[in-house]
């Protein structure tokens, strides 16, 4: 008996348009050139509970940081370090944090952009994964710098210890700059308020 | 004295230099390191179009510290060596380092980019901003610039810092001098510069600035220009035309048919499409601007050697159907969709990765149902598309039949009361017991303006 192949079709309609997911809405991206290849998407970030602000590192901070991280487009991570120097510096997409001060300087970058290359390599498992915050985070050191990089509530993270002076025990290893990505507090942003934005 | 007599000598060198620094500016492919140093990445992404150079003025040299003369691993003869301070340039983004770098192939690399000022002097060349942002740290010898989307470069071993963090820069602006502070423990007088991005799938990450580097020092000694410019010599489907005037062309709903766009080759450069497409014009393809689907053919991308003309040559002949020649026609087998309407096809020259340019090209077609619905039955002998899918197609009813690699069916009949009519909510089975093709449904005209449909093929052997 001859083999055949047969396609079986069904189709299913529905009637209503309510069936369709409301789309979601779109936020311009300022300054991305239109670049072959490449798409860019802006995440919507997934915002803490109230309850988990950390009040007290809120209120060590300086009353301009404050005002600052209440303009946060992504939850507002700081370090629990000197936390009353923090310079707090917000952008349309990004958040940052900057405490200079006892031989080092402390930063934490955040953005809620993700380019999408076409050709780049995946990323794979590596010696540098570490476990933090409840994701696998990758842990590097360039230019005497150490960092520490993860991906939290759809927002990319980066924390990075640089050491004033190259016998700083704080730089011997990752240690120092890991325990402050995993101890970070979650102190507001504009999300906190009125929902995701 | 000494100091100002350094800086005027350093700025008469530049003077001298930046006349010709036009004409010997010359660089290394991407990912082609110095021999010995690492394996690199053939990454020609410029992932900050338009970004202004670090230095001030050229020229400046990249090139790598480690391998070069006076580098731990380099020739002898010290930092300020003169081939340390000339062309070609060297990617060392790669470079062996310890480090992590996810995008390198061994997992490790350098993470960015050192480049040579002028001279060899420090604390006399300016670095500047590449664009527009916020300085968002400042440490012992690093600079943090971020743009609004997150986008962040780094300046290291500056001296003279010019800036503090959550200063508003403007693209341009000076940020500190070339000089060699590393931590209390000196480097060699250069600029680390790297580009620290949020990729889809690896978070923040650095990513290989030496293309962007490249693109931003031949617009700063002015050899940016138009490398790549395309002129429009047709753009037409063999459809008839719509008498109505509402669009180019008209189809009936499923109707094959193929497009034909042809473009001159109006820059300077060769356009090729060879991998790894280190050099402008090496990427070269027909592509969808929006970077979507083509709602015709479904491709986004139709590359030069899709074609008969490979390699498009500017000084050429006018012709397309040879290698060699200044024309290249793309050819497109498309298929007008299900529903009626106007669609438009939009395409554009893309050296990818890099830019779009030349013109946007369109093509619309008015679609429309060609036959009015029948008494059912069986409907067309299937005789359309280039398989056997019509032959089946028909058999059931008639409508619009979707076959194999054609059009099946050749819509002739319509939604008959022996056909496969649905409506909403309701789910129906066709069987197409051919070797190939496809099956066909009838959608009633009155059910198809509201809702969604969703199509579930199985297949069975």
């Amino acid at each position: 008996m001859r083999h055949s192949k047969i396609l079986l079709c069904g189709i299913l309609a529905a009637a209503t348009l309510g069936c369709q997911s409301e789309p979601e809405p779109k936020r311009a991206v300022v300054d991305v050139p239109k670049v072959p290849g490449v798409q860019v998407k802006v995440a919507t970030p997934q915002w803490p509970a109230a309850t988990s602000l950390d009040t007290k590192a809120q209120a060590r901070m300086t009353t301009a940081a404050q005002a600052k991280v209440a303009t946060s487009p992504v939850p507002a991570l700081m370090p629990r370090f000197r936390t009353e120097s923090a310079i707090v510096t917000t952008g349309e997409h990004f958040y940052a944090a900057s405490i200079p001060g006892d031989g080092i300087t402390v930063s934490v970058h955040a953005s809620r952009v993700a380019y999408e290359y076409a050709g780049l390599p995946k990323a794979v498992p590596s010696q540098a994964d570490r476990s933090l915050r409840g994701v696998i985070g990758r842990v590097g050191r360039n230019e005497g710098i150490w960092s520490v990089a993860w991906v939290e509530g759809g927002v990319a993270y980066e924390l990075e210890v640089e050491c004033g002076t190259s016998v700083d025990t704080r730089c011997a290893d990752e240690s120092f700059t890991l325990h402050l990505a995993r101890d970070l507090a979650f102190v507001g942003g504009k999300g906190l308020k009125g929902g995701a934005k | 004295m000494k100091r100002v007599v350094s800086g005027c000598l350093a700025a008469a060198w530049a003077l001298l230099w930046s006349s010709s620094a036009a004409a010997q500016f010359s660089y290394d492919p991407v990912g082609q390191l110095h021999p010995g140093s690492g394996s690199g990445a053939a990454d020609a992404t410029v992932y900050v179009p338009n970004m202004r150079f670090p230095m001030e003025s050229a020229p400046a040299f990249a090139n790598s510290q480690v391998w070069g003369h006076g580098g731990s691993q380099g020739p002898s003869g010290g930092q300020c060596h003169q081939n340390n301070f000339s062309f070609p340039w060297k990617d060392n983004y790669c470079e062996s380092r310890s480090w992590t770098m996810p995008l390198c192939p061994s997992g490790t690399g350098h993470q960015g980019q050192d480049i040579r000022a002028a001279t060899c002097d420090k604390n006399v060349h300016w670095v500047v901003a590449g664009f527009d942002g916020q300085i968002t740290n400042v440490g012992s010898y690093s600079v943090y610039l971020t743009r609004s989307d997150g986008t962040r470069l780094r300046y290291l071993h500056m001296g003279s810092v010019q800036v503090s963090t959550g200063q508003t820069i403007t693209k341009g602006q000076r940020l500190g001098k070339v000089s060699n502070a590393f931590g209390g423990t000196p480097t060699t007088v250069h600029l680390h510069f790297d580009i620290n991005q949020n990729v889809s799938g690896h978070g923040k990450v650095y990513v290989s600035p030496y293309m962007t580097l490249v693109r931003a020092y031949e617009e700063l000694i002015g050899e940016a220009g138009p490398n790549l410019d395309a002129k429009v010599i047709r753009a037409e489907a063999d459809l008839v035309a719509d008498e109505t005037g509402q669009a180019d062309y008209k189809a009936c709903t499923g109707q094959a048919f193929t497009m034909t766009y042809e473009v001159e080759n109006a820059g300077k450069l060769t356009w090729t499409d060879t991998m790894p497409g280190s050099n402008p014009g090496e990427m070269i393809r027909l592509g969808v601007p929006t970077d979507t689907p083509d709602p015709f053919t479904g491709e986004t991308r139709i590359s030069v050697n899709a074609t008969a003309n490979a390699s498009v040559d500017p000084s050429g002949g006018e012709c397309s159907n040879a290698t060699g020649c200044k024309r290249v026609a793309f050819t497109g087998s498309g298929m007008a969709p299900l529903m009626p309407g106007t669609v438009t096809s939009t395409w554009q020259m893309v050296d990818e990765t890099r830019e779009w340019f030349g013109p946007e090209m369109s093509l619309s077609v008015r679609v429309a149902d060609c036959k009015p619905p029948g008494s059912g039955g069986n409907g067309g002998t299937g005789q359309g598309g280039t398989g056997t899918a019509g032959t089946t197609g028909g058999g059931n009813g008639g409508g619009v039949g979707v076959g194999g690699a054609g059009v099946g069916g050749a819509g002739t009949g319509g939604p008959g009361a022996g056909g496969n009519n649905v409506g909403p909510g309701q789910q129906t089975t066709v069987t197409n017991s051919g070797d190939d093709g496809g099956c066909s449904v009838a959608i009633p005209e009155s059910n198809r303006a509201s809702g969604w449909w969703r199509l579930f093929v199985g297949s069975d052997r």
